[in-house]
């Protein structure tokens, strides 16, 4: 930065600006905090109990609008329950599943693509198939049919939502290995002695990493919808939990009654999606040497 | 010891070329097709030849990182040519290799540091503390500072990022290093930055090189003895002062009288082979430089000429060898005008009488001073 070293010399218009730029790049992290801090003490943040049921508040909007009752800040769902707490305690349920499913998807789709991009051949052959078979089942119907002979616990939720979706970060990750195994360094790495494993996982995987963390935001982005998907089937996670999903889709059948119910959960995803990716690109940019020393 | 460090026998490595649409049949490139040399200890080996001959090929297949088609390769006196992994493991160690692209042969997410202990790290040298004592020596070895350690290769010159390829072949005491046309890549100012520490380190460690190069003035510098490739095959070999003075292959003739001269007056040799090297995939029947050798003959058509002993620990692999062929370049006279014939004959005339009188004058000077 030039502007650092006569800072005290500029206009303060541009002083200004460098606080406000400097605030929004934390902006980011202090969301992340908060989410945090719903995910581990929902008891502290949530202002409300999230199962209190009240038949004579129900559906009402939020407090600062005409009709909303002071103390539910965002309102109340059908049932006459605080929006804002269960969103807060929603927020465990939902960031849980989805990171967990991101991490069983990346972790069984990049060591697939992993393997099969460095030894071709019949491996390979084996994984691209495997990854065709997977794209061509429908992930619902897939999920629909796991969840119903193993049941809908939180567990297997995770598994099927990760399984769901290892194939894109097997073909991500394929294709990658690909472009990247027949480098000079990698020659250089097996000249110096190193082993399969060492070059698949400390040269290859370290410098493809990027593109797959990336993906990986996009991914968890997505999983809160599957998720939400799944909770408005009945699969997902069993009411009276709440999740994000689960909050839109219970309060679809009442949007012409009060819109807030499903408002704000899809508000937060929203947020929650656009902070994964942000964090999702400084990451990668941490992870670059080339851009690390700017 | 006497037993030569490596010795490849008849190697040959031919990879499956694109089959055909519509019969199926799948062609071969011949590589490396019947190699063989032997690498003294503390002798450098030049592998000379134009590009797509199969040099960089042969060199990884020596060091076993590519499997070879059929051959022997004896490193030490032990037959690494079917080798298993974990033996091959222990044989690494002692040959390593300096690539061309000093951009390309060093991991751009790896610290300079990382880099040069991993060969340490593998082979289980020392603990942290000596490993890192070792990156250190292996720095100032090749010319780089401590401080290096902490940096990326993208933070470095194309000379610094070489210096660290030398330093991470030279980290487990390596006794034969493949120089993958090390300086190719390299400005002319730094390629003898590089030859020289290359120079000082072989007489420092007692190294053997395997020197692959097409820049034969850099080869001159260098080598010991050099082989010449054409095609898949070596069709000379001779110690470097035997074949720069008095090359016996026609092709050897024809990539000396390549290398650019800075004379400006000086005639360029008409040697320059007819049309462009021919494929590996179909190559010429008989021997491989006959379609663009100026004295093939019949013979040269038909028979493959064996690498066979002419002399002064020299091999070559021409039916022709041991005649003396008219080298000079072909006369021009035959299609030129009796009048241009004529001006010629005068600039030439005043040529050498200028050149004449530029002698007497150094001669002059030199007496004179």
């Amino acid at each position: 930065m030039i502007l650092t070293s006569k800072s005290p010399t500029v206009p303060n218009g541009v002083n200004r600006r460098r606080i406000v730029k400097k605030l929004s790049a934390l902006l980011p992290f202090l969301a992340l905090a908060v989410l945090l801090l719903c995910t581990a003490f929902p008891e502290f943040l949530a202002p409300k109990d999230p199962y209190a049921q009240s038949l004579i508040r129900r559906l009402k909007p939020p407090s600062f609008l005409p009709g909303g009752i002071s103390g539910y800040i965002l309102g109340t769902d059908q049932l006459g329950r605080d929006i804002l707490s269960r969103i807060i305690f929603g927020a465990r349920v939902t960031i849980i599943t989805s990171v967990l499913a991101v991490c069983v998807a990346a972790v069984v789709g990049t060591t697939a693509g992993l393997v099969a991009g460095y030894f071709r051949g019949r491996v390979d052959s084996a994984v691209v198939r495997a990854i065709d078979v997977q794209l061509a089942f429908p992930v619902v119907l897939l999920v629909i049919a796991i969840v119903a002979v193993i049941g809908p616990s939180l567990s297997n939720l995770i598994i099927v939502m990760g399984l769901s979706a290892w194939p894109q970060f097997a073909r991500i990750t394929r294709g990658a290995v690909i472009s990247v195994r027949d480098l000079e360094y990698i020659e250089a790495a097996r000249s110096i002695g190193a082993g399969h494993m060492r070059i698949m996982f400390r040269h290859i995987l370290r410098n493809i990493l990027s593109s797959i963390i990336v993906y990986a935001t996009f991914e968890m982005a997505r999983m809160m919808l599957v998720e939400a998907t799944l909770s408005f089937l009945g699969l997902g996670v069993q009411p009276p939990t709440p999740t994000w999903g689960g909050m839109i889709s219970d309060g679809s059948k009442y949007l012409g009654l009060s819109w807030s119910v499903s408002f704000f959960p899809g508000l937060v995803i929203v947020l929650a999606v656009l902070l994964v990716n942000d964090l999702g690109d400084r990451l990668r940019d941490f992870m670059d040497p080339y851009l690390k020393n700017d | 010891m006497n037993a030569p460090l490596m010795e490849v026998i008849d190697i040959k490595k031919h990879f499956p070329a694109n089959s055909s649409f519509l019969s199926g049949e799948k062609s071969l490139v011949r590589a490396v097709d019947g190699v063989s040399f032997t690498i003294n200890r503390g002798e450098t080996l030049a592998l000379v030849g134009e590009s797509g001959c199969g040099k960089s090929t042969t060199a990884r297949l020596a060091l076993r990182l590519q499997n070879i088609t059929s051959g022997t390769i004896k490193f030490e006196g032990m037959d690494i040519t079917s080798s298993n992994a974990r033996a091959l493991h222990d044989v690494r160690r002692r040959m390593q290799i300096i690539f061309q692209d000093p951009f390309a042969s060093l991991n751009p997410r790896m610290k300079v540091g990382e880099i040069l202990e991993e060969p340490l790290v593998i082979y289980g040298v020392g603990d942290a503390s000596e490993r890192k004592a070792r990156v250190a020596a292996l720095m100032n070895q090749v010319g780089l500072a401590d401080y290096h350690a902490k940096r990326y290769p993208h933070e470095f010159s194309g000379g610094q990022r070489q210096r660290i390829g030398i330093a991470r072949a030279l980290a487990l005491n390596p006794s034969l290093i493949v120089c993958d046309e090390p300086v190719s890549a390299l400005d002319v100012s730094i390629q003898a930055q590089i030859t020289n520490l290359l120079k000082d380190l072989q007489s420092s460690l007692s190294l053997s090189y395997l020197f692959i190069s097409h820049d034969l003035s850099v080869v001159r510098y260098m080598a010991d003895r050099v082989a010449v490739m054409y095609l898949g095959r070596i069709v000379e070999t001779a110690p470097k002062e035997a074949l720069f003075a008095d090359p016996r292959h026609p092709y050897t003739r024809t990539l000396l009288a390549a290398v650019p001269q800075p004379d400006p007056r000086r005639k360029p040799d008409r040697l320059a082979p007819m049309g462009d090297p021919p494929s590996p995939i179909n190559p010429p029947s008989g021997c491989h430089f006959h379609p663009r050798c100026r004295f093939a003959t019949d013979r040269c058509r038909v028979e493959a000429p064996a690498l066979v002993p002419a002399g002064d620990g020299r091999l070559v692999a021409c039916h022709r060898a041991d005649e003396d062929l008219e080298w000079s370049p072909v006369s021009q006279g035959s299609d030129m005008s009796p009048a241009a014939a004529r001006r010629l004959s005068i600039c030439a005339k005043m040529r050498a009488q200028q050149e004449v009188a530029r002698q007497h004058e150094q001669n002059n000077e030199a007496t004179g001073g």
